[in-house]
C-alpha cells in the first residue's frame, strides 16, 4: 500500500497550521465578541439525523459507515444541522435564543483529480431562536473584515423573493424548486424555456427572467419591485431596502450589495441569504440565511439564522506567517539538570529546545529558525 | 480588470472565434497562435485561452478562467458550479439515440447495452423513459460499437448525421439540442461584473445579428 493521504484529503504542515489557527483565532474572537460561544459535535452523526432535517439530501456527497447496531452513520456535510441538534437535545431547555458558534471540519465528497478538497474547515455562528437578522449579518460583516483582506463583497437576497410569486403562477412545489434552481445557476438559457413551456401572464414572465440578473446596490431592489407583480414579493424588497439601509448607516454600505437571484437551497432557507465574494476566490468564502423550519424537523418549532465562513480560500490568500526563531540548548549528558533550568526560565519569552550532546564540555545557546 | 476566457478547442474553435470577430473582438493571435498557449486579444483587454471541453469548465470553476465557451453537451455531461449565461446558437447539434434497424432497442426484453461517450445524459435519458440499460463508456467512435456488437444502440451527438447514415444506423429519437454556451466564473461575475456584462452583451448583439 503507497503511504498517501486519500482522495481529496491533505495534510496542513506547521507554518500553515500557524496561519490557519491565527485566522480562526481573529474569526472566532469577533464572534466572541458577539456573545457567541462555541461548541463541538462530534465528527460523524446519524445519517438520519441529515435525512430528517433535509427534504432533499444530497446524500452521495456524505462520507457513510455502518455502526456496530447497522445504522448508517455519516461524516458531518455541515455545522448547522448537528448544532440544530444539539438545540434541541442537550440545550433543549436553555434560554432562548441561543448563540452558539464553532470552527470545525467538514466532509463531502467531491469528483476525483478535480482539484476540490472532500475535507474542509468552516468557522459559523448560529442564532437559534431569535427573529433578528441584523446582529448576524454586522457579526459576518466584522467576520470579513477580520479576516485582513480587502475589498470584499456581501450580497443580500431573501428566498421569498421567489417563493411568494412563484406559488401564485405554479402549482407543483418540484416546479417552483426547478425555477429556483434555473435562477440560482443563472442559467438564462434553460431559464427562458422553462418559462416558455409555462403558460405565464407576461408580467410573471418578465419577473421571473429578469429576477437572476437583478444584482447591484439599491438600484436592484428599483428594478426588482418595478418587475414585482404580488403585494409579498414588494414587502420583501422593502424588508431588504430598509436593511440595506441599516448597514449603510452603520457604515457597511461600499461592501453590500444585493444579488436577487441568489436562491440556493429553496426548501431549506425561509428568508434573507447571504454569501459574500472576496477577490481570488474562485466561489463564495462565506455563505449564510435564515431556516425557520429546520428546528421544528427536529420536533422544536423555532427561527434561526447563521453563516458559515470557508477558510480554506481565505488561508490561501492570506500572506504566510513569519517564520519561527527557537532557542535551542545543547548540552552535555552531566549538565542536564542546569540545562532543564535554564530552558525553564527562558520559556517565558521564547519556543525552547533541548538537545543532549556528549561531544560538549559545557551548555551551548544557540537560535534556529525554522518555517 | 482584465478578463481570461477559455475558449474550446476542435469543433466549436472556428465558429466561436467568428463570433468574437463579428462582435469586434481581436483574435488573430488565436488564429494565428504558433506555440503560444496564452493568447491576448487584439482589441482589449482579454486573453485567451485553448482548451478541451471538459477543461474548460474546470477552468471557469476554478476561477483560472472567469468565463468559458463550452458545448451544451459537455455542460450536461459534467454538473459543475459556475452561471450559464449565453447561448451562443452556434455549433449547434443534437443529442441522439440511434442503433442498427433490426435493433428493436424500445421494445427489446432483457437488458440493453448502450454505447456512449456521455454516460451521464445516457443514464439520465434512459431513467426518463424508466428503461434500465447498461452504459458502456467508449472513448472514440461511438458509431463502431453497435456494427460489430459490443451495444444494442449508442447515445452520441449527431451534427449532420451522414457518418451515421454512412454505416447504417437510424436515428430513434433526439435526447435534447446542442449549442455552444457561454460559463462564467461565480466570483469574477461578482468581482469584474463590468467586463463580463460587456463581453455578454457584444456578443449577445452578435448572437441577435446572426438571428
Amino acid at each position: 500500500m503507497e503511504l498517501r493521504t486519500p482522495f481529496g484529503c491533505r495534510d496542513t504542515l506547521t507554518r500553515e497550521v500557524r496561519k490557519r489557527k491565527a485566522l480562526c483565532r481573529r474569526i472566532l474572537d469577533v464572534f466572541d465578541t458577539f456573545g457567541f460561544e462555541e461548541v463541538s459535535t462530534p465528527a460523524m452523526e446519524y445519517y438520519q439525523t441529515y435525512n430528517q432535517a433535509f427534504s432533499s439530501l444530497e446524500d452521495r456527497q456524505m462520507v457513510k459507515l455502518f455502526d456496530e447496531n447497522q445504522d448508517i452513520v455519516s461524516l458531518r456535510i455541515d455545522m448547522t444541522v448537528p448544532i440544530a441538534r444539539l438545540a434541541s437535545t442537550a440545550l433543549r431547555n436553555a434560554p432562548a435564543p441561543l448563540r452558539l458558534c464553532y470552527w470545525s471540519d467538514v466532509w463531502k465528497l467531491r469528483k476525483a483529480l478535480s482539484g476540490k478538497a472532500i475535507q474542509t474547515s468552516d468557522c459559523g455562528v448560529e442564532l437559534v431562536g431569535s427573529h433578528d437578522d441584523l446582529q448576524i449579518l454586522v457579526c459576518a460583516l466584522e467576520t470579513l473584515r477580520s479576516v485582513g483582506l480587502q475589498n470584499f463583497r456581501l450580497e443580500l437576497s431573501d428566498a421569498r423573493l421567489l417563493e411568494n410569486s412563484a406559488r401564485l403562477v405554479f402549482d407543483d412545489p418540484e416546479e417552483i424548486e426547478t425555477l429556483a434552481s434555473l435562477c440560482d445557476k443563472k442559467s438564462m438559457v434553460e431559464l427562458e424555456a422553462f418559462l416558455k413551456a409555462h403558460d405565464l401572464s407576461e408580467e410573471a414572465f418578465r419577473f421571473f427572467s429578469n429576477l437572476p440578473l437583478l444584482e447591484g446596490g439599491f438600484e436592484a431592489l428599483d428594478e426588482a419591485e418595478a418587475l414585482a407583480f404580488d403585494r409579498g414579493t414588494k414587502a420583501v424588497l422593502d424588508e431588504l431596502r430598509k436593511t440595506g439601509k441599516f448597514l449603510e448607516q452603520l457604515g457597511y454600505g461600499g461592501m453590500i450589495g444585493f444579488d436577487l437571484g441568489k436562491l440556493p437551497h429553496l426548501n431549506y432557507y425561509t428568508g434573507l441569504i447571504f454569501e459574500a465574494f472576496v477577490p481570488g476566490a474562485s466561489g463564495a468564502v462565506l455563505t449564510g440565511g435564515r431556516y425557520d423550519n429546520l428546528m421544528e424537523k427536529f420536533g422544536t418549532p423555532m427561527p434561526a439564522i447563521g453563516f458559515g465562513v470557508k477558510i480554506d480560500p481565505l488561508v490561501s490568500l492570506l500572506p504566510d506567517s513569519d517564520l519561527r526563531t527557537k532557542i535551542v540548548i545543547a548540552y552535555p549528558p552531566e549538565q542536564a539538570l542546569q540545562a532543564f533550568q535554564a530552558a525553564a526560565n527562558m520559556r517565558n519569552s521564547f519556543a525552547v529546545c533541548l538537545l543532549e550532546d556528549s561531544s560538549l564540555e559545557g551548555l551551548e545557546t544557540r537560535r534556529e529558525v525554522r518555517p | 480588470m482584465s478578463l481570461r476566457i477559455a475558449l474550446t478547442k476542435g469543433r466549436l474553435e472556428d465558429k466561436t472565434l467568428t463570433m468574437l470577430e463579428e462582435a469586434g473582438y481581436g483574435t488573430e493571435k488565436v488564429r494565428d497562435k504558433g506555440r503560444a498557449l496564452i493568447l491576448p486579444d487584439t482589441q482589449r483587454d482579454i486573453d485567451y485561452v485553448l482548451v478541451k471541453s471538459n477543461d474548460c469548465i474546470t477552468y471557469v470553476e476554478h476561477g483560472a478562467a472567469d468565463l468559458g465557451v463550452v458545448g451544451k453537451d459537455t455542460l450536461l455531461e459534467n454538473e459543475g458550479d459556475y452561471y450559464e449565461m449565453l447561448d451562443l446558437q452556434t455549433g449547434k447539434c443534437c443529442f441522439i439515440v440511434a442503433a442498427l434497424p433490426d435493433a428493436a432497442l424500445f421494445s427489446k426484453k432483457g437488458r440493453v447495452r448502450i454505447g456512449t461517450k456521455y454516460p451521464h445524459v445516457a443514464r439520465n435519458y434512459f431513467l426518463s423513459r424508466n428503461m434500465d440499460v447498461e452504459i458502456i463508456k467508449i472513448d472514440g467512435s461511438v458509431e463502431l460499437s453497435p456494427l460489430i456488437g459490443l451495444v444494442d444502440g449508442i447515445v452520441d451527438i449527431m451534427e449532420t448525421g451522414s457518418t451515421l447514415k454512412a454505416n447504417g444506423l437510424e436515428v430513434l429519437d433526439v435526447v435534447s439540442e446542442i449549442s455552444a454556451r457561454v460559463i462564467v466564473n461565480k466570483a469574477s461575475w461578482k468581482l469584474k461584473k463590468e467586463e463580463i456584462t460587456q463581453v455578454l452583451s457584444d456578443l449577445k448583439k452578435a448572437v441577435d445579428r446572426r438571428a
